[in-house]
């Protein structure tokens, strides 16, 4: 497989991942096409000057991450909830337009709860429950240890539920 | 809200790009991976910049040595000359870069032997031996550009080859112009100083007949490079005095140009003098320094032809002494 096909390859296995990584972080939908773009022409300049990358999951998310994290710097975006959901960024042909609609609401929701924790510990919750990545997938991205990772996600949930079980109460 | 964590990866899965949107930046990966070629992983941005490869041997070399670094200086005919051509120059061509970067230090080489033979006319030191050193090397050069490009041609490196083709282009051109200038100065200085009216000895050779055609003048016009040549000319050809007492332009108009001069007279590198001292001391033009002279013609013409692409006003033999033929 010579650079050319990991790298088409790795758009069709992993573009809406990524598509979905920078859109949780961002929430602008144009926006996130157009970083997961710019992710993809920042692997293709790397595999284009002969380098060998191992795990190219591992490699998008973390060129990702740093391409968001210079938009988000670069311009601060827009995350108020009536935003999100005007501009759900959602595409569900195969899916109920409500359902998906619920389905969005729900996890901005979520996400929203995140914010209670530090911006480095909620991305580490994105990335286990919005992203959907295993433990060992983010310690690759990450380069945390997998039980380091493990046990963090365990105490960032109880983190959580203590928050709003004082909050329900 | 308790937030639901076990079905929320489930219900983010909708987000996603639609299959248009994927399509459309599935092509735009497409071409610009496309215009972004594949290198190799040799070509580091350090090792693109032939100049940088090349400084940095030099560098090297001239810390090895006091010898090494006087010999940069060395022209053709200089004992360290052989020095700066085969070792320094040689640490550089053996290091493993990739063809453009070699094709690159080519340019770097050629740009080189340009310039020293531009200092060889300068400090009158454009024997036709150096000349010949000079242009031997070029031609080795081009060779090796050649080669060099055919590779990143075969790699399928867009761009770079017509990149690298114009930057030889420029460096020949800039050189040119310079040659140009140089070789002019020098004609015009010849042509304005007096003629050297040595007592010309009387020479008879086999070849000056009295009673030959007219060809036998054209031969001996285009071959004759010395005053005594000349004179024995005059003497043989009954050509009058005067017309070699004018100008080179007037003078050229009345000679009657070697068929190999004129296939050339397209070429104006042949300003450079590579022939003018090519005749044996008593006017007579020596086979070898014939065949050698026929040899470089056919050279620069050749380079003429394959790379250099100059648009040559005239090629005249104009000697240093002012006779108006070669000294």
């Amino acid at each position: 497989m010579n650079q050319r096909d990991i790298f088409e390859q790795a758009y069709i296995d992993f573009g809406d991942q990524i598509f979905r990584y920078v859109y949780f972080r961002i929430f602008d939908r144009d926006m996130a096409k157009d970083l997961t773009q710019e992710t993809f022409y920042k692997v293709w300049d790397y595999l284009a000057k002969g380098k060998e990358i191992e795990n190219i999951k591992a490699f998008l998310y973390r060129t990702a991450h740093n391409v968001t994290v210079n938009a988000i710097r670069a311009k601060k975006p827009v995350v108020s909830l009536d935003d999100m959901h005007d501009n759900m960024g959602y595409d569900a042909p195969d899916v109920d337009a409500e359902q998906a609609a619920r389905n969005a609401r729900d996890v901005h929701e979520v996400i929203e709860s995140f914010a209670i924790l530090k911006p480095q510990d909620a991305d580490l919750m994105k990335l286990r429950y919005v992203d959907g990545l295993s433990v060992q997938e983010i310690s690759s991205i990450t380069q945390m240890s997998e039980n380091n990772i493990s046990v963090k996600i365990h105490r960032l949930i109880e983190k959580l539920r203590d928050y709003h079980n004082q909050h329900e109460t | 809200m308790k937030p639901n964590l076990d079905t929320l990866t489930e219900k983010t899965q909708n987000v996603r790009l639609s299959s248009a949107e994927k399509f459309d930046m599935l092509q735009d990966l497409r071409a610009y991976a496309d215009t972004h070629s594949a290198k190799s992983p040799y070509q580091a941005a350090w090792f693109r910049s032939a100049f940088a490869v090349y400084a940095s041997a030099f560098i090297l070399v001239v810390a090895t040595g006091a010898t090494s670094f006087a010999a940069e200086q060395a022209l053709p005919g200089d004992a360290l000359y052989s020095i700066k051509t085969n070792v320094n120059e040689g640490v550089v061509r053996t290091l493993p870069l990739p063809a453009s970067a070699k094709a690159k230090v080519e340019i770097s080489m050629i740009d080189r032997r340009m310039g020293e033979l531009e200092k060889m006319i300068v400090t009158n030191q454009d024997s036709p031996e150096n000349v010949d050193i000079i242009l031997k090397k070029i031609d080795d050069h081009k060779e090796e550009f050649d080669t060099h490009v055919l590779a990143l041609n075969d790699d399928q490196v867009e761009g770079e080859t017509d990149e690298i083709q114009a930057e030889l282009e420029t460096v020949v051109d800039a050189h040119i112009v310079v040659l140009e200038e140089i070789t002019s100065e020098e004609t015009t200085d010849t042509v304005d100083e007096p003629v050297v009216a040595d007592e010309p000895e009387p020479v008879v050779t086999p070849s000056a007949d009295v009673d030959a055609g007219d060809d036998m003048i054209a031969d001996d016009f285009a071959t004759a490079s010395d005053p005594a040549a000349t004179t024995m000319m005059m003497q043989a050809k009954m050509i009058e005095p005067a017309v070699m007492d004018a100008p080179v332009e007037a003078r050229m108009e009345v000679r009657v140009v070697d068929p190999i001069v004129e296939e050339i007279t397209e070429f104006s590198l042949t300003q450079i003098k590579p022939f003018s001292k090519t005749a044996s001391g008593n006017g007579e033009i020596e086979p070898a320094a014939e065949a050698e002279r026929e040899s470089l013609m056919n050279r620069i013409f050749k380079n003429a032809e394959k790379k250099l692409n100059i648009d040559i006003q005239a090629f005249t033999e104009t000697g240093a002494d002012g006779t108006g033929l070669n000294n």
